[in-house]
């Protein structure tokens, strides 16, 4: 079964780790915020309206 | 009519499977290091690069009203927010539950596409990944409980009999969640994947053979386009389970029940 | 790198991350461990797409 071949384990497992931790980095920092934003602008705008 | 036909002779439906290096380093330092850029590598760098530029160009600077692009990332992001509230309580690990959601979704997807590579039919980027989740949980629940967390194992309200018993039962359904998790996603993308190399094999036999063959070939070849279709659902589907099991196994060890 | 135009806002990244990155380093040692005894069983020791052959050669004939 070729997943069972051992030489790239290492390669395989720091790989998809890496890419999982640059992605949590960059979407928690970058990305994440802005959807936030952007409710709270709505909901602030929504009661400015409602007043 | 029958010209130079070519053969490709194809020897196990497994070899899509394989990790090979496309560039390697052999270098004799630090106990002979190798690092190569095997495929798997690749497409983990694609997954990357498609997730951020989906967000880059999801960007809408703000406006109220959302653009095409928008829509769909704002409603997943409801989602995905409103099931980590409704299962935790508080929004701290959001980032990790909704990169996760994209990593896993966009690796199935990209797999999807004829000739490329899925990378979580690798067991160490699936089981890697849930032993990862479940030893990370062990050690948050460990951490806030201390030794309070071994209460996890005994159910409220059982005979005091029974508890040893029931002890070791619990202690064993909570290791196999390690495996449980990453081979659900591992076994169903493997056995996907096989069952369209194995019927893609037939059809184009079949497809290069006479003319009656080939028209008469269309109705099988219709079911393949459902297998893949059910390929595309099942993508989805295991994204989500996997996403929501880990909620529920971060939520045990916070509240331990 | 990522500052296309983007902002950057104060997300905290280790608070709730720090148990994810102790046991994927505990994960890392243990595969480690199983391609160290993978790479050096029969099986595979002599294959040839094995990239640690050469240090194999060198370590059986010490």
């Amino acid at each position: 079964m070729p997943q069972l071949i051992p030489f790239y384990f290492i390669n395989q497992l720091s790989f998809s780790f890496l890419t999982l931790l640059a992605l949590i980095y960059i979407i928690s920092k970058y990305f994440l915020p802005l959807f936030t934003f952007q409710q709270v602008i709505r909901m602030y705008i929504t009661k400015l309206n409602n007043k | 009519m029958f010209g130079n036909q070519q053969y490709n002779i194809i020897n196990s439906p497994l070899e899509q499977f394989e990790v090979t290096s496309l560039l390697g380093l052999n270098a004799p330092i630090l106990g002979y290091l190798n690092i190569s850029l095997t495929n798997l590598a690749l497409y983990s760098l694609l997954v990357l690069f498609i997730i951020v530029s989906l967000h880059y160009m999801a960007n809408n600077d703000t406006k109220l009203v959302p653009s095409k692009w928008s829509i769909a990332l704002e409603s997943v992001f409801a989602s995905i927010n409103s099931m980590v509230r409704e299962q935790l309580g508080k929004e701290l690990y959001l980032p990790f539950i909704y990169s996760l959601f994209f990593f896993i979704l966009i690796a199935n997807l990209t797999g999807n596409i004829p000739y490329s590579f899925t990378i979580t039919t690798s067991i160490m980027v699936s089981i890697g990944l849930s032993f990862t989740i479940l030893i990370a949980v062990t050690i948050l629940g460990l951490s806030i409980h201390k030794l309070h967390f071994f209460s996890y194992f005994v159910p409220s309200g059982t005979p005091l009999a029974l508890v040893p018993l029931l002890v070791l039962i619990e202690l064993v359904s909570y290791l196999a969640r390690a495996f449980s998790l990453g081979i659900r996603l591992f076994a169903n993308m493997v056995a996907g994947h096989t069952l369209m190399k194995i019927l893609a094999t037939f059809l184009y036999q079949m497809f290069s053979g006479s003319l009656i063959v080939a028209v008469l070939t269309l109705i099988p070849f219709t079911l393949f386009l459902a297998i893949m279709g059910l390929e595309l659902a099942v993508s989805f589907i295991q994204a989500y389970v996997f996403v929501i099991l880990t909620c529920s196994y971060i939520k045990d060890a916070i509240e331990l029940h | 790198m990522s500052f296309l135009g983007l902002r950057k806002w104060p997300t905290p990244v280790a608070k709730p991350l720090w148990p994810f990155i102790a046991a994927g380093t505990i994960t890392y040692f243990l595969v480690a461990k199983a391609q160290d005894m993978g790479v050096k069983s029969e099986a595979y020791a002599k294959d040839p797409r094995n990239p640690y052959a050469a240090q194999i050669a060198k370590e059986s004939h010490h």
